[in-house]
């Protein structure tokens, strides 16, 4: 019977043990997990704006780097939210560095606005329906 | 919204709300002492000066959505998407002539659907009724849930708590004093606006200089700057024959071409929109600036109340608190007040009791403009995020529209099968554009369409109109 004691009490030391390590192990990574965009990507956007969410970190830095030019810091700070606009066409990377320098896997941005084209067609239509409006107001019911 | 963000002391946020609150009530029982009659009641006497129209102008025509949307339009869109906002002004300039036409042409009118009853019949005005009460109703909800959801963004105040006051005080006023009070309360609320805003973009120069803004746009976010902005150039003119339909059709605006003496409507429009051009120029600019001055704006609907609580400080959140309670009301009480106008007299009256007395009428009026309230009050309680955005819609109804009702005013080729295509075949083709393609073509198409259809029923119309008919009595 004691032998048939021992067993168990022995597991469960190890078991608590084994608990304890990973508390202890995880304990660390729960308050400085690393920062990760919450949407992957890569982000897609026809009107140079995105908004930009992450978690973890509770400081962070978001560097935005396009093709070809030099990485710019855009945010410093504990919020988890950036709303970015006014972006050129072309492809970004946004890198996310918390305060123990974890990196999350960057943020692929394209930017590719929208036809010019059709843009000029739909403004010269509007101007066109808009200065007829205008025309009739003004012209009022002098034949009627 | 970014809602976790609270700028105001709560404390100091009911103080404010409870005096804005007793100021608005107060007056709106003591203006409304004289009215006796629906006319008193829904017309304010149609005697009207030059200063409260042209106040009562541009204060309902600066909604939230001017000093909260405006910021966001020029973040989202840069110096094209100012502009654009600001275009909405043409809705009131070019009402200007359309409201001397008005009151020549049906000086006993009430309500913008007693003219498309009376010009085009009874197919006509139901469309139009179902197309303005939509609009009216959605755009009542979304000032209602902004207001909630903006008290609790500056001050931490509870939603339904914010939402409940700012509603249930409008309703107060607009009960007791209807357009008088909604017009007088206009005056003192465009005048809090303007200032507020004028010294929020000289403390933002006092910050920044205009070269600093310049090239740290130049720098960061170049699109705002580039003159072929495409979302920016289709934003244009679907924004500004938005203002447009909005304008013409809604009782907003024809209760007050009815209220305002003879001699000066046309000139409070005139000058209500010169007054509210400036005004989304210089909230737009507050949100250009914030990056030259180093602010980090989580969501684009945010920018306004940050860039201000940046360069003013505790000071600046009382003034935005101020300026958004203010427009926010000068908004709703013109909502209540003309959506139950035209319910009263175009629904209960026209078709539930055509022989009800001016007094019976006055007091259907105020019941409505309760039962409108406690409506709008239920359906924002559940605060459903997506509802406002249902207010987009609303742009191809408007838009389609525009011709029937300018043909309308102006030529007596103008006809029933004209108007009734029009508003059918623009509305339905600027909704399916608006999820085809975009909201951004949604009302231009619609007006576009709804216009050749008009000019087409018109050129082939053998019918004339008489004029006289539009006279109808009281």
């Amino acid at each position: 019977m004691q032998g048939a004691c021992d067993r168990p009490i022995f597991s469960m030391r190890v078991l608590a043990a084994k608990i304890l390590l990973a508390c202890a192990l995880c304990a660390p990574m729960a308050a400085h997990a690393a920062p990760a965009f919450t949407d992957p990507g890569p982000v897609t956007s026809d009107s140079g704006q995105v908004a930009v969410a992450w978690t973890g970190g509770d400081e962070v830095l978001l560097t935005l780097t396009k093709d070809g030019e030099a990485a710019r810091d855009i945010y410093r700070g504990s919020g988890d939210t950036l709303f970015l606009s006014g972006l050129a066409e072309g492809d970004y990377r946004l890198d996310l560095t918390g305060a123990d320098g974890a990196q999350a896997q960057p943020l692929v941005v394209e930017v590719r606005h929208q036809s010019l084209t059709q843009a000029l067609l739909l403004a010269a239509i509007g101007a066109i329906v808009f200065l007829l409006t205008v025309g009739a107001i003004l012209r009022g019911a002098r034949d009627d | 919204m970014t809602e976790s963000k609270v700028f105001l002391d709560p404390t100091v946020g009911w103080i404010l709300l409870a005096a804005f609150s007793a100021l608005w009530i107060g007056l709106g029982i003591y203006w409304g002492r004289r009215n006796k009659s629906f006319e008193d009641h829904a017309l304010a006497g149609r005697n009207v000066g030059l200063a409260l129209g042209t106040a009562t102008a541009a204060a309902t025509w600066i909604t939230s959505n001017t000093t909260m949307l405006a910021p966001q339009f020029a973040l989202q869109l840069g110096i094209w998407g100012m502009l654009a906002y600001s275009t909405a002004a043409f809705g009131l300039m070019l009402f200007a002539p359309m409201a001397k036409r008005i009151r020549q042409l049906m000086p006993n009118g009430y309500t913008s659907g007693d003219f498309f009853r009376l010009r085009y019949g009874r197919v006509a005005w139901a469309i139009f009724l179902v197309f303005t009460l939509f609009y009216s109703l959605t755009w009542l909800v979304s000032m209602a849930m902004a207001g909630g959801i903006l008290l609790e963004a500056l001050a931490g105040i509870d939603y339904v708590w914010g939402m409940s006051v700012i509603l249930g005080v409008c309703v107060i006023y607009t009960m007791r004093g209807g357009l008088t009070a909604v017009i007088g309360t206009d005056f003192i609320q465009s005048l809090v606006i303007i200032v507020g805003i004028a010294v929020t973009g000289f403390a933002v120069l006092q910050n920044v200089s205009v070269a600093e803004i310049h090239a740290n746009l130049t720098a960061t976010k170049p699109a705002l700057l580039d003159v072929l902005f495409p979302a920016a150039i289709m934003a244009i003119f679907n924004n500004l024959l938005f203002g447009l339909g909005e304008v013409f059709h809604n009782n907003v605006w024809w209760s007050r071409a009815f209220a305002f003496r003879d001699s000066v409507a046309s000139k409070a429009f005139l000058l209500g929109g010169l007054v509210w051009l400036p005004i989304p120029v210089a909230a737009g600019f507050i949100a250009l600036a914030s990056g030259a001055l180093g602010v980090a704006v989580p969501s684009a609907d945010m920018v306004g109340p940050l860039v201000v609580a940046e360069v003013l400080g505790t000071m600046g959140a009382v003034a935005i608190f101020i300026v958004v309670f203010c427009s926010l009301a000068s908004s709703i009480d013109s909502l209540l007040a003309a959506t139950s106008d035209l319910v009263t007299e175009d629904i209960w009256r026209r078709l539930m009791h055509p022989q009800a007395s001016v007094e019976t009428l006055k007091k259907a009026a105020q019941w409505i403009t309760l039962g409108l309230g406690l409506l709008t009050w239920l359906v924002c309680l559940p605060r459903i995020g997506t509802l406002a955005t249902v207010l987009f819609f609303a742009g191809p109804l408007v838009g389609s529209m525009i011709w029937p009702i300018v043909a309308g005013l102006y030529w007596r080729r103008a006809n029933t099968a004209g108007a009734v295509g029009a508003m059918v075949l623009g509305a339905g083709v600027g909704l399916f554009c608006y999820f085809a393609i975009g909201w951004y073509v949604a009302t231009l198409i619609a007006t576009a369409v709804s216009m050749i259809w008009v000019l087409g029923a018109t050129a082939l119309g053998k019918s004339r109109f008489d004029w006289t008919v539009l006279k109808e009595d009281a």
